[in-house]
């Protein structure tokens, strides 16, 4: 699993690097200055200047990690991280054979300096995945054991610390056995506690970035949440706007006629029609607030009236019996058409009746003399879809995109009828789409328009 | 001297009619229009001195969107607007642009009281 988190390494990569090259800066002048003393020591023993050509080799190597380093912090390509890992792997590795040189040219198995690749191991435990850590832990293992036995077989020359130790000491088997085992069982058991460590910090740095992530993301969710919310109040403060414009007007209008007749403004002889006028808009204005107060219960959908079977072609009936004299009124062709065995839907009664009242008396009021409404109820495999058609003053395209807003009248509607509130298209709507169908219209100006509405079946 | 030509440009016919009864008796010629459009091009061939405009007709700003239409013209820049509308004060306030953009010269409640209104109507026919 660490593997796959390089991107989560504490403190980062480019972070860790320079801390790296910066330590390793340290590291050169410390060795420096212990090599120095270690002479003033030993000054028959140490040949200096092989562990100072050493040291100058890690100065100049580091100089040219600095260099990558910078390549490295500007890079952009996706195997940033991955490159990363491989240079910090390349930089331990360079470190441990530069010290395990350093080792050999100040005593070998003598220097208790040795005991600095711990520190290398722990290192890359912390800083590499897991199984890196085990890497570089072999690598000192068989660099220092390398060395010692090299010493040992006498295939490179043994430097004697003169006066610090018994000088056979680096040819004991038993002695050199005993410190490569210990060393290796050190920097193993080093190398699994530590990166085990590392392992959890980072899974838990992991889980803290991939909650914190989640927690952006709910805040997000409920950001997009609020702005609905504040849309849908903003509509609905629009819409209360609108209703107390419109409920304002007749009684405006009314309260202006009467100011009139009161301030003598009126002949006598026209006060009726003024009067006659004024109960219009009273008629109008108990309309728009029986509408309002429709559109308002369909809104609370009180969910314990639960709906029933209803027969579309029953109410359908009742309805057109009632619209019947309405019609003949304006010399109108009306007629209806019921397909036989329409299914019945799942609705409110008194919802059903309000859907077609609406259409039919629609249909009725906007069309000439002399024309046609036709209606139609009949199936298809899912739905029950009525259709209300007529020949009358019809829509522009244009005018057919507000169609169903609450209070939009066309002009043309305006001008052929006085009365209407222009809820009640909203109020159909509203109505079929709460029962999971649709509402459609066809309509060309002059010519007529086709309602046409599907609702669902009830399951049987 | 000619008696004034005011135009009532509302889409509420009671509202015209209110307004013929309590101007024509004092001498005003009175023509109407029922919406913007239609109130622009009566502002062309009628030649009004004055224009009743109500805010809210086929659109909720109808009437505001003609008063700048005719401060758009040099012609009927001149023509004095007396709005008249059954906004209240605060209900619509939010609707309404900055004051400079309003290009009006009188405000009006609905209902307007006669007396109110004729004034209005006078004072802004002789400034």
């Amino acid at each position: 699993m660490s593997d796959r988190l390089p991107s989560v390494w504490y403190p980062g990569p480019k972070q860790r690097t320079d801390q790296l090259i910066q330590l390793r800066w340290m590291f050169a002048l410390g060795a420096l200055l212990i090599v120095s003393m270690g002479s003033l020591l030993f000054p028959d023993s140490l040949p200096m200047p092989l562990p100072l050509a050493v040291i100058g080799v890690v100065i100049l190597y580091n100089g040219v990690f600095l260099w990558h380093a910078h390549q490295l912090s500007v890079y952009q390509g996706d195997d940033r991280d991955q490159r990363y890992l491989s240079f910090t792997n390349v930089q331990l590795a360079a470190d441990m054979l530069a010290l395990t040189l350093l080792i050999h040219y100040t005593g070998g198995i003598e220097n208790p300096f040795y005991l600095l690749y711990i520190v290398y191991v722990t290192a890359a435990s912390i800083l590499l995945p897991r199984k890196h850590g085990f890497l570089h832990a072999s690598l000192a293992t068989a660099l220092f054991s390398g060395l010692v036995v090299a010493e040992y077989q006498g295939w490179i020359a043994h430097v004697h610390l003169e006066g610090f130790v018994s000088p056979e000491r680096y040819t004991r088997t038993m002695y050199i056995m005993v410190v490569l085992f210990s060393m290796a069982g050190t920097l193993f058991v080093c190398a699994h506690l530590v990166s085990a460590l590392a392992d959890i910090l980072r899974r838990r740095e992991a889980e803290l970035l991939g909650a914190n992530l989640s927690c952006e993301v709910r805040a997000g969710e409920l950001a997009q949440l609020n702005a609905r919310l504040a849309d849908l109040d903003k509509a609905r403060s629009q819409f209360i706007r609108l209703v107390t414009h419109e409920l304002r007007a007749p009684v405006a209008a009314i309260q202006s006629y009467l100011r009139l007749i009161l301030d003598g403004y009126v002949p006598p002889e026209r006060q009726r029609e003024i009067i006659e006028k004024s109960e219009r808009r009273a008629v109008e204005q108990l309309a728009l607030i029986s509408d309002l107060l429709d559109l308002a219960r369909l809104q609370e959908r009180r969910e314990q009236e639960q709906p029933v079977l209803v027969d579309m072609a029953d109410v359908l009936n009742g309805v057109s019996d009632l619209m019947q004299a309405r019609a003949e009124d304006k010399d109108l062709l009306f007629t209806v058409e019921i397909e036989p065995d329409v299914p019945a839907v799942r609705a409110r009664p008194e919802h059903i009746k309000q859907l077609w009242t609406n259409l039919i008396s629609n249909g009725i009021k906007y069309t000439e003399p002399g024309g046609i409404v036709v209606v139609s109820l009949s199936q298809n495999p899912k739905y029950v879809v009525g259709v209300v058609r007529d020949t009358g003053i019809g829509m522009t395209p244009e005018q057919m995109t507000h169609l169903f807003e609450e209070f939009y009248r066309t002009e043309q509607a305006k001008a052929m009828e006085r009365q209407g509130t222009g809820i009640g298209l909203s109020i159909v709507k509203r109505i079929i789409e709460s029962y999971g169908g649709r509402i459609w219209v066809e309509s060309e100006q002059g010519k007529g328009s086709k309602f046409s509405f599907a609702l669902p079946k009830a399951e049987s | 001297m000619k008696s004034a030509k005011i135009l009532v440009v509302d889409d509420d016919p009671d509202f015209v009619e209110a307004m013929r009864l309590t101007l024509e008796p004092n001498g005003y010629q009175v023509v109407s229009a029922a919406n913007g459009d239609e109130g622009m091009s009566k502002v062309a061939t009628e030649q009004p001195d004055l224009v009743l405009l109500d805010v809210i007709m086929s659109s909720v700003l109808d009437g505001l969107r003609m008063s700048q239409r005719m401060q758009e013209n040099a012609e009927h820049r001149r023509i004095p607007i007396l709005m008249v509308t059954s906004i209240a004060n605060t209900d619509y306030a939010s609707l309404f642009p900055t004051d400079e953009y309003i290009a009006i010269d009188g405000f009006l409640s609905k209902p307007v009281a006669p007396a109110i209104l004729l004034q209005r109507v006078t004072e802004l026919l002789n400034r």
